[in-house]
């Protein structure tokens, strides 16, 4: 599969899953190994890290219920929302143009 | 790390900036090195330990190849706007360049988690501060025990024309000596040389001392003397091996003491100076017994 | 590799590429998943293992800054080229205005520091030569001060334990007077040296510049590192002006009173300047 496809999908699916909530940066890691096992797992810190810096996401700490120290947290914002929506619209019309075609 | 993690990082590091020729080349020189650690009977754990960085190692082994090639890198990353004139820029270029010839940083060196020379002067300051206040205690303590059971019975009086030739004698025999004021009586032959005499004698006393105790506890500690203890870092030889009673004799009295001693300490600053310039902070007792001083974080 | 190899091996590869926030950012990051992973039972080896190579994570994090950088680099551009245009025109307009604006700037330079373009970031805050010169003197003052009481106490011990005694030493006034050049040469070489070491731990301050709310501050805005307070003050200050009687200070002084940033020797060589302290206004 493309590199560049692959990134796409796998920011989509971690928009998609921060929609649904907010979530830790290792917990988004393993959310996508179980979907996706041969991503490399270093990269994901990379996308996560693009997605800030274009403000689709926001951080903040929180306390960890078990003690320790606390944890970053990934939280979509209003603009991550809506690069979400398009990008969930291309995808569809995408594999819709794929399906007719086989 | 394992020997396929370090030449893995090592090749990523080198990979993109050198052909793949020479790549493979530096590459296989450090799996060479594993091979030689291995058969040795050391763990793939403990050579890479002594090795160092491999992100450090490879970066280091590119400013070498750079430079060879005539292509030094100017400077790193991170510099603010700043408004040079064009002089400036010149003075500046050419400093550079100067710098990353003469002051080659050693890989082998550069690439393990040195100590910084603040911390490495630190550690001198508070070896040395500690053998002072051990010889002004002792010397307290003889004074003491001087005051006590010495005796200066017939000195007090000066009434004794035995004096011989010399002025003070003269003075005596004609009677004038007690109208000398104290403090001129001091200054000239009192205390206060004596005092002067007395603190270049100690400063003597202390730095060789210091020396003297230092060697022992390089020795003893592999490493340590109480002010790098204190400071967290530590010698080791380049080599991974122990130190020996010798390397340590080598490396401070011989070289810190005479170097001290030669040049009126002029060498020993220039030293540490140099050490200041350069990546890999090699002063003269490092190239001459082959040590460098490392951080050592107390787990 | 455990966890601290391979923290360590990242951060080696993006120091210097990547500003230092951010490298720690992304090292406290892999650091949370080292921390996450062992509360659930895997080993720093297995985490490492999952994650792969430092170095190629490295070099993913610096292509995509790269190219970031050139989109906005791109971007930049364009910017640029609109907004000359504008100040082109706004340039003509404010050139009466310029004209005036001079003349009373040279009565107000001598009363404020130079408010002056040229100044960069430290615009409005240059510390006037005068001012300097009266921290280096308070400075001087100080010095003096701690030499007479650290020689009194030096003097003092010893004569309180001699009870006054004499000793015989005739003849040893040249001696006498040797050592007593000997120790104020090594106790000004040292005031300059302990100077370099606070400047150091303080990040820009001596007891005089404290006290006239001045600091030292690098032009690239970093801490002042050892070496550089070492240079600046013990060897140019120190020895340098020593070997030369002073001269170099003197001429130093006069240099900085006309130079970009008011950088006299020292600053030229440690690439600093001296401004008024921003948190005692």
């Amino acid at each position: 599969m493309d590199a560049q496809l692959k990134k796409g999908v796998l920011e989509m699916c971690i928009l998609l899953q921060l929609r649904k909530k907010d979530m830790y940066g290792y917990e988004i890691m393993k959310i996508i190994q179980d979907a996706f096992p041969e991503v490399y797992d270093g990269s994901i810190y990379t996308i996560l890290r693009r997605l800030k810096s274009e403000a689709y996401t926001e951080n903040y700490m929180k306390d960890v219920p078990s003690g320790g120290p606390q944890r970053k947290y990934y939280h979509i914002t209003p603009a991550g929302l809506e690069y979400t929506a398009r990008m969930v619209s291309e995808w569809e019309r995408l594999t819709e143009s794929v399906e007719r075609m086989r | 790390m394992r020997k396929d993690e370090f030449l893995r990082e090592l090749q990523y590091g080198l990979e993109g900036r050198l052909d793949a020729a020479r790549v493979s080349a530096l590459t296989g020189e450090y799996a060479d090195r594993f091979e030689e650690g291995l058969s040795a009977g050391r763990t793939e754990d403990e050579i890479s330990a002594e090795i160092g960085s491999p992100a450090k190692l490879s970066r280091r082994l590119l400013e070498r190849e750079e430079v060879q090639a005539g292509t030094a890198e100017t400077g790193s990353g991170g510099t603010g706007d700043r408004q040079y004139t064009d002089f400036q820029k010149k003075v500046n270029r050419a400093a550079e360049s100067v710098k990353s010839r003469v002051a080659q940083a050693d890989p082998d060196v550069a690439c393990r988690d040195l100590a910084s020379m603040g911390a490495r002067f630190g550690a001198w300051l508070i070896d040395n501060l500690l053998g002072l206040a051990a010889i002004l205690i002792l010397t307290l303590f003889l004074a003491l025990v001087w005051r006590t059971f010495g005796s200066y019975s017939g000195y007090g009086d000066y009434s004794w024309s035995g004096h011989g030739s010399s002025f003070e004698g003269m003075m005596h025999r004609h009677g004038m000596f007690q109208q000398v004021p104290g403090y001129l009586k001091n200054m000239y032959y009192g205390s206060v040389p004596m005092i002067f005499s007395g603190i270049y004698a100690v400063s003597m006393l202390v730095f060789g001392g210091v020396m003297l105790f230092s060697t022992l506890c390089l020795w003893l500690t592999n490493g340590y003397t109480p002010g790098k203890w204190l400071m967290k870092i530590r010698v080791v030889k380049l080599s991974g091996g122990k130190i020996r009673f010798l390397d340590a004799l080598f490396r401070e009295c011989l070289i810190k003491g005479i170097a001290n001693s030669l040049l009126k300490g002029f060498l020993n600053m220039a030293s540490f100076v140099w050490g200041c310039v350069t990546e890999d902070h090699k002063t003269v007792q490092d190239l001459a017994a082959q040590t460098t001083v490392v951080r050592a974080p107390r787990r | 590799m455990r966890k601290e190899e391979f923290l360590k091996e990242l951060r080696y590869s993006l120091e210097g590429r990547l500003p230092d926030a951010d490298i720690r950012e992304i090292t406290s990051d892999y650091g949370d998943v080292f921390e996450n992973a062992s509360a659930e039972g895997k080993s720093e080896q297995e985490v490492a293992d999952e994650l792969g190579s430092p170095a190629k994570i490295a070099r993913t994090i610096l292509e995509e800054d790269e190219l970031k950088k050139r989109e906005t680099a791109a971007r930049e551009a364009e910017e640029r080229a609109r907004m000359a245009e504008n100040e082109a025109r706004a340039a003509r307009a404010a050139e009466a205005e310029a004209r005036a604006a001079a003349d009373q700037a040279r009565d107000a330079f001598r009363k404020e520091p130079a408010a002056d373009a040229r100044y960069g970031p430290f615009a409005g805050r240059m510390a006037p030569m005068g001012t300097r010169l009266a921290a280096y003197l308070t400075d001087g003052v100080i010095q003096i001060a701690l030499l007479i009481f650290v020689g009194l106490v030096i003097l003092g011990i010893p004569m309180l334990l001699s009870d006054g005694r004499y000793g015989y030493w005739g003849g040893r006034l040249t001696v006498y007077f040797q050592l007593m050049t000997l120790l104020l040469v090594a106790a000004v070489g040292c005031m300059n040296l302990l100077t370099a070491v606070f400047v150091w731990a303080t990040n820009g301050y001596t007891p005089g510049k404290w006290l006239f709310k001045i600091r030292v501050v690098r032009l690239s805005g970093q801490k002042i590192t050892f070496m550089e307070a070492v240079m600046r003050e013990f060897l140019i200050k120190g020895i340098a002006s020593g070997m030369t009687s002073g001269l170099l200070n003197l001429f130093s002084f006069i240099w900085g009173c006309s130079s970009d940033f008011n950088k006299t020797v020292q600053d030229l060589v440690a690439d600093t300047t001296v401004v008024f302290d921003e948190r005692r206004g």
